[in-house]
């Protein structure tokens, strides 16, 4: 790397020495220390003193600045290095992210006062490459160019793709590609917009599907009575897939006849070969071959596949993707076969849409996370709709691609359905809906932006998920009645407090992810935000946070935030409640019910007055979640129609301690007033 | 041999139903005591699929929930409710169904529905569909 040019106008970096790996030569940022310490020594953090300490094993990403500065600092923090982009403005200039293989990730900013990025990389063999430009917050244009005479122009012919789909859209190209250099060039269009350019160089696959053999003459006649019974042989590239038998039927359309083959890449050439059997064994006991060939005295069918023109020629010629077919010539037992080769892999063989295509394969080739999904659902949002094509699709990245189970199940219910998106008023997606219900769905799903209707005002709250640990204490219940909820809430925090960690995902962004267990035991999963209701002073209307009012950085969330979660949950028809989205909603219930749903596990319900008191003792003793409560009167200090965490047995005044959900408070009581309470012992089987 | 291969639907269904089934003979915490409230629950999950990019119309004739051993009927529905799907919608409908009574000394129990599909265009339903819902255990 070079460093040029450190004026008070203009600086510049070359990145041209960034290897193949997209990281830079560590001699190369040695070499630049010395020019930008003596040349910029009155600037705090200019040097790149530190850089013995940096760890070379992460990518390292240049991010455009695209104003003039007096001060070009290059910055490495967390292994992300950061610079002016201005170099990046010509073909000869362009970054370089070398051979391409497998997935590389760039970012960067065009603008007013820095049009263009350039990105130079080159293709070793045949590749099918995919580019695509995302995270735009203007409108920016992408292409691909092969500058086939060197001259550092862009010329007529050079230009071999291009995506420019307006406004801050997500732009994609998609090609195969030879050996060479190429460029992709990045403009700006209206607006200044930062980005995440992506490049993914994968081998070819080609695929032949055999779709109908229809006899000229039947193999059978005469000998068994019936009609042929076919199989048949493709071979991609040398590599042969036998199909199974469709018996005594001389016109067939197999559904899957095909064969998809990942090609070497060393040529731009894929040999076919399409041979078809009769298989009952004729009159020598073999397999018939069936004559398929159009040249006489040959029976099967040879083809060489072009990748780069998407040509098809040899026995049969045609295009890639077009349904051609082939009679046999022969006197023997002949048929007609249709058939189409292509190139594309299972997102252009599964996925209709060409730029949500692109935009899936590109991020999911280093697996897809919650943000990535969140991107593919909102590529759906161009043109003010999703189209059917569309929808199909993301249904079938839902069903079909790996992703963390959480994401799975929010990003079902959103191409899917849940019964909360009809009761929110939202409504579930359908073929033509508008990307305002594609974005209110994200919205309520993975950033909790439909909140309960609650009393008060919903107001930020600070603080973290936890504090010190998670306790029996931090629960206390507010102005609802699910003193059942908090109660559980409590017993796991007592016993088991990884139930309540194991609950949370924090997503980072100031929303979390919460799990609940339906009664099958699958799981289910609602987001929450931290805007949380409160009275005029900022304090909790509901469960409590431990803090005052809502600004204090040691409030605690997790109470609130799963009680909020379970009102939301309450919309989807399966808690037991009144189904809606609301705090009112789960006022009620009971506690066994609440275990099972944030813990998985079996519960039990037994009246204090069919059990032992050593029963109890072994109980409250054990690692169970366990709670009490009562409906049938109670003593003084003991709240009638309540729910308690029972949390300890005390053999000298043998005496059970129930931990009161208000607070921090709680009551004493012998086994003999819990059996005159007939209390309701309601606990966790483990 | 003729191969067997899986060919999707083409016509709305509901796909499959759910049951979740409960008897709540205690008053719930937290709450006032309601001398008459029902005590038997049982929420009926419908999955609805349209396949077809066209509007159309299903209409649920009558939802039962039976105690499975006997097939004595607990739970019973027989308002038609008309659920309209617009081109491609997936619904997930849930219907809940109460009683006074309880379960009674029922352990297990199905949902059996009933419904028609009004393809978009005509006022004659398509012939009536039963699905039943996998056999569950009442929560007591």
């Amino acid at each position: 790397m070079t460093h040029t040019a450190f004026s008070q106008t203009q600086s510049s970096f070359d990145l041209s020495n960034v290897n193949s790996t997209g990281l830079m030569p560590l001699d190369d940022l040695g070499a630049v220390q010395g020019p930008l310490q003596s040349g910029n020594s009155g600037h705090a953090g200019m040097g790149f003193s530190g850089l013995g300490s940096v760890e070379f094993s992460q990518t390292i990403t240049t991010t455009a600045i695209a104003t003039t500065t007096l001060n070009p600092t290059p910055i490495i923090n967390n292994q992300t290095f950061t610079t002016l982009d201005f170099p990046d403005n010509t073909l000869s200039t362009a970054r370089n992210l070398d051979v391409l293989t497998g997935l590389k990730k760039s970012t960067g900013e065009v603008g007013s006062s820095d049009t263009v990025d350039y990105y130079r990389f080159s293709v070793s063999g045949i590749r099918d490459v995919t580019l695509t430009l995302s995270g735009l917050e203007g409108n920016a244009a992408l292409r691909l160019i092969q500058d086939k005479n060197n001259n550092g122009q862009i010329d007529a012919g050079e230009v071999l793709a291009s995506s420019n789909r307006g406004d801050s859209l997500n732009e994609t190209i998609n090609k195969v590609l030879g050996s060479g250099t190429y460029f992709a060039e990045i403009t700006q269009d209206i607006g200044s917009s930062s980005y995440e350019f992506r490049s993914l160089a994968r081998l070819p696959q080609v695929t032949v599907d055999l779709t109908r053999v229809k006899a000229i003459d039947n193999p059978d006649t005469g000998w068994f009575g019936d009609d042929a019974d076919y199989y048949s042989k493709i071979t991609i590239d040398g590599s042969t897939k036998t199909t199974g038998v469709i018996s005594n039927d001389n016109d067939i359309s197999p559904s899957n006849w095909s064969y998809t083959r990942t090609v070497d890449g060393n040529s731009r050439y894929v040999s076919i070969g399409i041979e078809i059997f009769d298989n009952d064994g004729g009159l020598a006991g073999a397999d018939d071959r069936i004559d398929v060939d159009s040249k006489t005295g040959y029976r099967d069918i040879n083809l060489w596949y072009d990748l780069l023109t998407n040509q098809i020629s040899g026995d049969v010629n045609g295009w890639g993707g077009a349904t051609l077919s082939s009679t046999g010539a022969g006197d023997g037992d002949r048929a007609t076969a249709w058939f189409k080769v292509e190139e594309g892999d299972w997102y252009d063989r599964n996925m209709g849409d060409y730029h949500l295509r692109n935009i899936t394969r590109s991020f999911a080739a280093d697996g897809i996370n919650r943000t990535d999904m969140i991107e593919v659902l909102r590529e759906t949002k161009d043109y003010g709709s999703i189209t059917s094509t569309e929808l199909t699709d993301v249904r079938t990245v839902v069903s079909s691609l790996a992703m963390p189970e959480y994401v799975r199940n929010l990003s079902d219910k959103i191409v899917n359905s849940d019964p909360a998106n009809n009761r929110s008023g939202i409504g579930n997606l359908y073929g033509g809906a508008s990307s305002d219900r594609v974005e209110s769905l994200v919205g309520k799903w993975f950033y909790g932006s439909d909140r309960p209707d609650a009393a008060g005002t919903y107001r930020y709250a600070s603080g973290s998920l936890f504090q010190d640990g998670i306790s029996m204490f931090d629960v206390d219940q507010g102005g609802v009645g699910d003193c059942y909820f908090i109660a559980s809430l409590g017993a796991a925090a007592k016993d088991k407090s990884y139930v309540i960690s194991n609950m949370f995902i924090d997503n980072g962004d100031g929303t979390f992810t919460v799990r609940f267990f339906k009664p099958d035991g699958s799981r289910d999963y609602v987001t929450v935000d931290r805007y949380l209701p409160t009275n005029a002073w900022g304090n909790a209307i509901y469960a409590g946070w431990n803090g005052g009012d809502n600004t204090e950085s040691n409030n605690e969330l997790w109470v609130a935030l799963a009680e909020k979660a379970y009102a939301q949950l309450n919309e989807s028809g399966w808690i037991g409640q009144d189904n809606t989205n609301s705090y009112e909603g789960i006022s009620g219930g009971w506690m066994d019910n609440v275990i099972n749903q944030i813990s998985g596990y079996s519960t039990t319900s037994k009246n204090a007055t069919s059990m032992t008191q050593a029963e109890a003792i072994a109980l409250v003793n054990s690692s169970k979640m366990l709670t009490v409560g009562f409906v049938d009167g109670t003593i003084p200090g003991v709240v009638n129609n309540h729910a308690y965490t029972v949390s300890s047995y005390d053999p000298w005044t043998g005496k059970f301690r129930l931990h009161n959900p208000w607070g921090n408070n709680h009551a004493d009581v012998t086994w003999a007033e819990l059996q005159s309470m007939k209390g309701w012992f309601q606990y966790s089987n483990v | 041999m003729m191969m067997s291969t899986h060919r999707p639907s083409t016509q709305p269904s509901v796909r499959a139903v759910t049951l979740i089934a409960q008897e709540e003979a205690q008053t719930p915490l937290g709450e006032p005591t309601h001398p008459n409230r029902p005590i038997g629950f049982a929420s009926i999950f419908l999955i609805i699929e349209n396949p077809v990019d066209d509007e159309c119309r299903l209409i649920v004739r009558s939802l039962d929930v039976i105690d499975s051993e006997t097939g004595r009927l607990l739970l019973h529905q027989a308002r038609p409710q008309i659920i309209p799907l617009m081109p491609l919608e997936n619904a997930t409908i849930d219907i809940h169904l109460t009683n006074h009574m309880g379960y009674g000394d029922a352990r297990t129990v199905k949902a059996i529905a009933h419904y028609q599909v009004m393809p978009n265009g005509t006022d004659t339903p398509l012939p009536t569909t039963t699905i039943e819902s996998p056999i569950v255990t009442v929560t007591k």
